[in-house]
């Protein structure tokens, strides 16, 4: 019999809400942090909008060996992991048997770019000066360095990995993580993911193909998922963390079970690096994949959390999914973006998305989709639009695509589910 | 502005920008789309990109996927 | 219980050999293949020895228009993968259509392409960045694009663990097979030698600064100094063993256990304890006894003290009959490829079981350890099960055994 896996721990950086109790503040009102970008120049930039985290890594408890070493998506890793393991309460008997799956798309770009900048003298050299690179460089180039801090930031001493399949990199390193304990190789896994993509490369590379809105004037509006009037997704930046612990585990130590991870799948479309199908055939698999492992049926989704990225094509794609799974009850499904309130950070914003619906089952609250003034008419859902919506939560399901092809769906229910 | 692209250049570009083999022949007389050819839109927007950067194409000019090579000159001459 | 995971084919892209036909004889005849570094020039970097894979033909392996979106990491894979496939004799449209998935290992992704971007950018603006930085740069890319080239619409997964990344994956694979996945391509490949990835590199210290290629990479001796990096790597073709055998398909390995631990980045001496339970793990999980083992494939880290750390943790797994065990490391004639390494690692025991000779360890021709090291020519006898050791950079210890597959297995 495979094990159960229990949520028993929370910890969350995100733009306008650093730990979970301020990001389910902002979850719930609905209100936006998109913003004209500051953390570099962006002038001669298509896109010059982001939703970005006020962080200050001392405020937030870290110590300058620690700012000198982690960059910066590490330190929200670093932060949000610690959250995680002080909610959870878990006293560690055997740290073998505690492992740690962070997920990542793009890693440490902040301080390559940094360094590339410094160590090419502006890229004008080819052959760059090592003697010009910070002496953590070398942790930029592997995001293996992100799992390895989180460990040590918890004395992990089992199964430490990153995971790093694009924008589904959060969903996968959360299911990877249910997989390690349900294939008993651990009992306590962290789980989670961080990005902070906001640097001059990655904004160019979206530019370069259009992904990112160009709505630069308005920026507290700009991410408008299945809006009419979207142009594309907003950056963001974050982090989040789940401790996952095997349910008897939990249960032995009385601990208190937040939800339970119950499904997870992950399909491929075979089609394009960047495109997405019209049909959603893949994702719909993923999903019943995901729903089959949960051993529940599409009748018993009570709410979706979206890919929602807010380009024409994930909208559409998505919605088209969610059609050929759920049927005619489609329509009767709430389904929301939480990117509508913070942007889309690559990487990360799974184990946020995740981390968001633990929340909502916790607390019957369905987070809304902000900016939604007219709907895409090909989107014909309810997608909570502006304002939170109270509802009573059994299981829920969140999704995701990312560049690749990538599909991935992960079921969580809530502790009482039976 | 750079109004001297011949069809061999173009043909040149979309090679050099996409990895598509495309003839001076099929940019001066085939219908062929760059969807067809096998030019994507990642593609696509490498050599509108290149065109705007280096041959004066003006950045309000859009081309899609389902146009032609051919289309794209006749924009070139036409518009640029 | 669940049938078998078993190897049914293998690619190799290596600095010893590209294709098994080549990696093969290189590694049993203990072949030298470190040169001096010459992907860029001059080389003003205190890194002179590398394994870089010579008379690769990339249009021989890659399409055009894929060649241009790609970095050469994933022209590696492209071809391992495409090589797998043939040798495994498998067409993914014979396999049911979500049945099929990919899960690759990587360390530094596509980092050439992404320094020519990057280049482009600070010298000469944000719109000289081209449309294909966000799709060839990012680790995932060698997973997405050997998907989309060969129609795998089934789970997949993009690790990044260094070089224990390989046999992560691997266990990833094994894992997805369990869950009603037919078969997997996975493995790592890895081309980490531009100018600003060697940069990035020697932060880490464990290049050698060595300028002989016969002296640069001695693991095990005392003239360690590091390792020579290499480029290259392997994917391998991984079938449900029932799948397989109702194809005819020759099972060539089982994977039949796999253990992970993590003692920190560079924390040596308490990787002899978490590469010693990482291994027992793998051992208990095939099902097999310590005595079983007739092969070790080492990490073979090339410090003075992970190589200790490692003989310590084969110490305590085999106690008094370590010396009757040989032990190998086929990568110090060919260098460290990464996230490539353990899977070159996989490659090079399944081709042990297959062709009951083990490979030795070129250029070492002393140990300080009291280990049975092979080295000189390959130690031929039949040999069963294998277990393959690795370490990743940030404190990953990860074991994987392999054995001989049984008839029901589609072994022959």
């Amino acid at each position: 019999m495979t094990r159960r896996v229990a949520v028993t721990g929370l910890g969350v950086i995100a733009p306008g809400g650093l730990g979970v109790k301020a990001f389910w503040e902002l979850m719930t009102s609905g209100r936006t942090t998109t913003r004209p970008i500051t953390s570099f120049p962006a002038q001669g930039f298509r896109s010059r909008i982001a939703a970005e985290c006020d962080f200050d890594p001392r405020e937030a408890g870290l110590v300058t060996a620690e700012i000198d070493r982690m960059d910066r998506y590490v330190q929200f890793a670093v932060v949000a992991a610690r959250e995680a393991w002080d909610q959870a309460q878990v006293e560690v008997a055997d740290p073998w048997r505690v492992g740690v799956c962070m997920g990542s798309a793009v890693g440490g770009t902040t301080l390559l770019e940094h360094d590339y900048v410094a160590t090419s003298g502006n890229g004008e050299r080819w052959l760059v000066d090592a003697d010009l690179a910070s002496p953590f460089l070398h942790r930029a180039l592997s995001p293996a360095s992100l799992a390895a801090e989180v460990a040590d930031a918890v004395g992990a001493c089992g199964p430490v990995r990153t995971v790093s399949t694009g924008c589904t990199a959060g969903l996968d390193a959360v299911g990877h993580a249910a997989r390690l304990i349900e294939e008993g190789r651990a009992d306590v896994v962290v789980a989670g993911a961080a990005e902070s993509p906001i640097s001059p490369i990655t904004v160019a590379c979206f530019d370069a193909i259009r992904a990112t809105s160009a709505r630069n004037d308005d920026a507290e509006h700009a991410a408008r998922p299945f809006d009419r009037d979207r142009d594309g997704f907003v950056l963001g930046e974050g982090a989040a963390v789940l401790v996952l612990e095997d349910w008897e585990h939990a249960r032995r130590r009385g601990a208190l079970v937040l939800a339970e991870v119950t499904g997870f799948a992950t399909r491929s479309n075979a089609h394009h690096m960047t495109g997405l199908t019209t049909e959603g055939v893949e994702m719909a698999e993923a999903v019943r994949q995901a729903l089959d492992q949960a051993e529940v049926s599409s009748a018993d989704i009570d709410y979706i959390n979206a890919h929602g990225s807010g380009t024409r094509q994930n909208d559409r794609h998505e919605t088209a999914a969610f059609k050929r799974v759920f049927g005619e009850r489609a329509h009767a499904v709430p389904v929301s973006s939480i990117k509508s309130m913070i942007g889309h950070s690559l990487g990360a914003i799974g184990a946020i998305e995740l981390t968001a619906c633990v929340l909502a089952l916790a607390h019957g609250v369905i987070p809304p989709t902000a900016n939604l003034d007219t709907p895409d008419p090909e989107c014909d859902l309810d997608y909570v639009p502006h304002t939170a919506r109270e509802e009573d939560l059994r299981t829920v399901l969140s999704v995701g695509s990312g560049f690749g092809g990538f599909q991935s769906a992960v079921v969580l229910s809530h502790p009482e589910r039976s | 502005m750079d109004t001297t692209l011949s069809p061999t250049d173009l043909a040149a570009l979309i090679n050099r920008c996409t990895g598509v083999a495309v003839t001076s022949d099929q940019v001066c007389f085939s219908q062929q789309s760059f969807d067809e050819l096998g030019v994507d839109s990642l593609g696509l927007m490498g050599v509108v990109a290149e065109l705007q950067r280096n041959h004066g194409m003006s950045r309000g000019v859009d081309v899609a996927p389902n146009q032609s090579p051919r289309e794209l000159l006749s924009l070139l001459t036409g518009k640029v | 219980m669940s049938p078998a995971a078993v190897i049914t084919g293998l690619g190799v892209v290596a600095p010893s050999g590209i294709g098994v036909e080549s990696f093969w004889p290189a590694i049993r005849d203990g072949r030298r293949s470190l040169g001096p570094l010459t992907r860029f020039e001059p080389n003003p970097y205190p890194v002179v020895v590398a394994g870089e894979v010579h008379g690769f033909e990339q249009s021989e392996w890659v399409d055009g228009p894929i060649a241009v979106q790609t970095d050469r990491f994933t022209h590696f894979a492209l071809a391992a993968a495409k090589m797998a496939l043939r040798e495994a004799d498998l067409d993914p449209v014979d396999v049911p259509p979500f049945g099929f998935g990919v899960i690759t290992a990587s360390y530094s992704g596509g980092v050439e392409f992404g320094q020519r971007e990057i280049e482009r950018l600070w010298r000469n603006g944000p719109e000289h960045v081209g449309p294909y930085q966000s799709i060839a740069w990012f680790y995932a890319a060698c997973t997405g694009q050997i998907s989309i080239g060969n129609g795998l619409r089934g789970p997949s997964g993009v690790l990044v663990a260094d070089e224990a990344g390989g046999l992560d994956a691997l266990a990833g694979a094994r894992s997805e097979l369990r869950r009603g996945a037919t078969a997997m391509l996975v493995g790592g490949t890895e081309a980490p030698f531009c100018p600003y990835a060697i940069c990035c590199q020697l932060g880490h210290g464990l290049l050698s600064p060595g300028d002989d290629s016969t002296t640069a990479y001695l693991p095990f001796t005392s003239r360690a100094a590091g390792f020579a990096p290499g480029e290259g790597g392997a994917m391998l073709v991984v079938e449900n063993a029932d799948a397989a055998r109702e194809r005819g398909a020759r099972a060539r390995a089982v994977v039949a256990g796999y253990g992970a631990t993590f003692t920190g980045p560079q924390r040596y001496d308490r990787s002899a304890e978490g590469l010693e339970r990482a291994a027992r793990s793998a051992v208990a999980e095939a099902g097999v006894d310590l005595a079983e083992v007739d092969v070790v494939f080492l990490d073979a880290l090339g410090d003075g003290r992970a190589d200790l750390a490692e003989f310590e943790a084969l110490r305590s797994l085999f106690g008094g009959r370590l010396d009757q065990i040989p032990v190998t490391a086929p990568k110090t004639g060919y260098g460290r490829c990464y996230a490539g390494t353990a899977a070159l690692d996989v490659v090079a025991a399944v081709l042990a079981l297959d062709h009951g000779a083990i490979p030795p360890t070129p250029n070492v021709d002393e140990c300080r350890f009291d280990l049975d090291l092979v080295t000189g020519p390959a130690r031929e006898g039949a040999i069963h099960t294998a277990l393959v050791l690795s370490r990743g950079l940030y404190g990953g210890n990860s074991a994987v055994v392999l054995r001989r597959p049984e008839p029901n297995e589609g072994g022959n």
